[in-house]
Parts: structure tokens; sequence; C-alpha cells
């Protein structure tokens, strides 16, 4: 049976260790420290802008999008009840939602037509042209996909996180998280195989 | 273990049985052993994992700036301006404290509705326990606009009141200092004209719904 190994994740929200490490610096972000800020944010960058890059599929959007979360974390860290979930569960609702805003605002353009022109500038030009192009494809098939899908399959295949933790982020039951990975997953298949018959 | 429960488990959680429920991954792997339709679409889940596991190549990093991040946080005006985010109910209700001239018009005011209501249950309605509930609800909303401050009528008083003055309960109820904060918070910031001051104050609450 299959057994493809499961993503690495930096900073794992299941570790109880680090997550009351972090709910520690929250307290301490509470009464102003500033260096206790500066180590959550080395603890939160990281899978905040993976998490904003592969859903808005827009580096500099996702960049900005990190900055404001990490943003809030600091002016709106008095809101924090770690009764409530993890200070990683914060952050990546915060990020999730303000990726969703942005996708709302600013619709990609993606043709998967697109994908035919696709030039290549690595050293070997035959084998990076067809690994761009396949790269290209898939992109533009994510692109398709709904916001929610796209941040849903980021979460889970990118950052290996479980449905009650993706749940917990997307402000919905593991149920419907489940389901909306399915749906996800199904229109993406779609998509590659008739981008395939084309 | 039903052959629906199996498909949507793969379709939703992939190919990698470490990704099913704990609860489910034996059952789904049994049925993948025995039913045909099931393990097509692991194998089909297979090929959508590997394209998946492509797409989420690594992200390049970037360190942010923690003291530019407070000090842009600080340049920006109140932090009050921020959407809410997240994490809803732990904001405090947002209470305005009321202005002592607004709060003397609308007890004035209260007090003038109470007294017509009452004196028009007293004409139109059966009068057998008027002659008690009306001087009761009159006597306690003179007193309430006399000193201008919510007093709480004593629940004996209350008690005698019984439902043909339903209308001077509600308003009596409203002496309280608990039901100034309940008009304080209701009015928020939209408290206007004298017509929605009466609104809020005869807006009974389900307490007073019940009385009446």
């Amino acid at each position: 049976m299959n057994s493809l190994p499961i993503p690495p994740r930096t900073n794992s929200p299941r570790a109880p260790t680090a997550n009351s490490g972090l709910a520690v610096l929250m307290a301490r972000i509470v009464d102003g420290d500033a260096l206790a800020f500066a180590q959550l944010v080395r603890a939160l960058e990281g899978s905040g802008l993976r998490l904003a890059d592969r859903t808005l599929a827009d580096r500099a959007g996702a960049e900005d999008v990190v900055q404001v979360a990490l943003t809030r974390m600091w002016t709106m860290a008095a809101r924090f009840d770690p009764a409530r979930g993890s200070v990683e569960g914060w952050f990546r609702r915060i990020v999730v939602n303000l990726c969703l805003d942005r996708r709302r605002s600013i619709r990609l353009v993606a043709p998967l037509e697109a994908a035919d022109h696709v030039a290549s500038s690595a050293p070997d030009p035959f084998e990076a042209a067809v690994e761009n192009d396949r790269r290209a494809r898939l992109d533009a098939a994510m692109a398709r996909l709904a916001p929610r899908q796209r941040a849903a399959l980021a979460m889970f295949h990118g950052e290996g996180l479980s449905m009650a933790e993706i749940a917990e982020a997307m402000e919905a039951t593991p149920k419907a998280v489940e389901g909306l990975l399915g749906r996800a997953r199904m229109e993406l298949r779609n998509l590659i195989e008739s981008d395939d018959a084309t | 273990m039903t052959n629906e429960r199996a498909l949507e488990i793969i379709a939703g959680h992939g190919a990698c049985e470490a990704r099913w429920p704990d609860a489910e991954r034996a059952a789904v792997l049994a049925l993948a052993g025995s039913d045909a339709v099931v393990a097509a679409a692991l194998v089909a889940a297979q090929r959508l994992d590997a394209v998946l596991n492509s797409w989420v190549h690594d992200v390049p990093q970037r360190s942010f700036d923690a003291a530019a991040i407070i000090a842009a946080a600080a340049a920006v005006a109140p932090v009050a301006a921020v959407p809410p985010v997240l994490q809803p109910s732990v904001a405090a209700p947002r209470r305005r404290p009321a202005r002592p001239a607004m709060a003397m018009r609308r007890w004035l005011a209260g007090g003038a509705v109470a007294v017509a209501a009452v004196l028009g249950v007293a004409v139109l309605g059966p009068g057998a326990r008027m002659p008690v509930a009306a001087p009761v609800a009159v006597a306690a909303m003179s007193a309430t606009v006399a000193a201008a401050t919510p007093v709480a009528v004593p629940p004996v008083v209350l008690a005698a009141v019984d439902s043909p003055a339903g209308i001077a309960i509600s308003t009596n109820t409203g002496l309280a200092g608990d039901a100034a904060t309940r008009l304080a918070v209701a009015e928020g910031d939209a408290m206007g004209s004298d017509a929605e001051v009466f609104a809020h104050v005869f807006t009974p609450t389900v307490y007073e719904d019940e009385l009446i």
C-alpha cells in the first residue's frame, strides 16, 4: 500500500512545548516585550509565508499578508486566549482570512493556454523547459481552484496539518474540511485531465 | 465501513494511509483489498498526491523585521482601527457612559409614556385591579423622574403589580443600574433622536416580556 512521506513541518503546533512556548511569548508581548515579539516572528514567519504564497500564488502579496498578520499579532496580542486555541492556529487563521480577502479583490488570471509559451532560462534548456511547462500547467490549474480549496490543499499537503488544525484555521468543522479537500482534489484532477486531453 | 465512506476518506485525505483517520484506517485498507472501486480510487489518489507533492515546493523564505513591524504599528493611529479578527468573543462589549442630560431626558420621556400607558389601561381595561396597580407605577415613576438617577424599585412593590399594569412593570424594572447599562450597550454609538430613545427605553427584555 502507498506510504507517501508526510511533509516535514516546522514549528509543529502539535508539539505541546513549542505551543506553550509561543503562548508564553504572547503573554510577554501583551506587556510590550519587543524581544518576545521578535522571537514570535522568527517562529511564525516561515509557515505563514508558505501558506500565503501557496494560497495566493503571488509572492509579493504573500509577503504583504504575512506582514499584516504579524502586525496584528503585535497589536491584538491582548485578545489571544490560550484556552481557545494555539498561537499558531490563531496566526494561521489570520493569514487565511487575509489571503481570502485578498483573493476576493484580486482575481488571479492564469489561463492554461499561457503555459504553452513558457520560456526557460535554465542551463539545460530541454529538461528545464519540460519542467517549467509541467510546473506552469499545474500552477494554472491550481489558480482555477476556489481560494478556500487552495488554502486547504496548502495546509494539508504543504504543511501536513490535520483536519482539526485546518478546520481551526478555516473556521469550519473537520468534516467540512474533508469535503472541501475532496472537492478540491477532484476538481484539480479534472482540470489536469482536461488539459492533458487538449 | 461502507464503500461510500472509504471513497470519501480517500478523496479527502489522499492515498497516504498515515493521513487517514486513525479509527477508520484499518477498515479502509481492508476494503481497498477487496473492493475494486476503492482500490482504483486509491491508485488515482496516489497519482494526484504525487502532483500535489510536486506543487508544494519550497517557498523562498524571508526574515521579517520585528522592530519595523512594531514601529509601523505604533505609527498607525489607534489600535482599535484594526478590524477585529478571530477569537471574537474575547472582545469586551462596547459601553458608552450615558451623559447626564441624555439620561435625564430618557427618564423624563419614559416616565411620561408610562404614566400615559397606565392611565390608558385604567380607563379602558377592567377596573378591578387598576386602583392598586396604577398608583404604584405612577409613584415609582414619579420618584424616578424627581431623582433623575436610576433607583431600584423594591421587589415587593413590583410583586404587587400584576398583569393589567404590565407596561408599568416594564418601565419600572428599567430603573435598576443594570438596565441603564443595557440601554447604553444597546444604544452604542447610534443614539440619536428622541424617537430612538423611546424605542430603546420601551423595548422590553425577555424577562419583561414574560411579566407582560
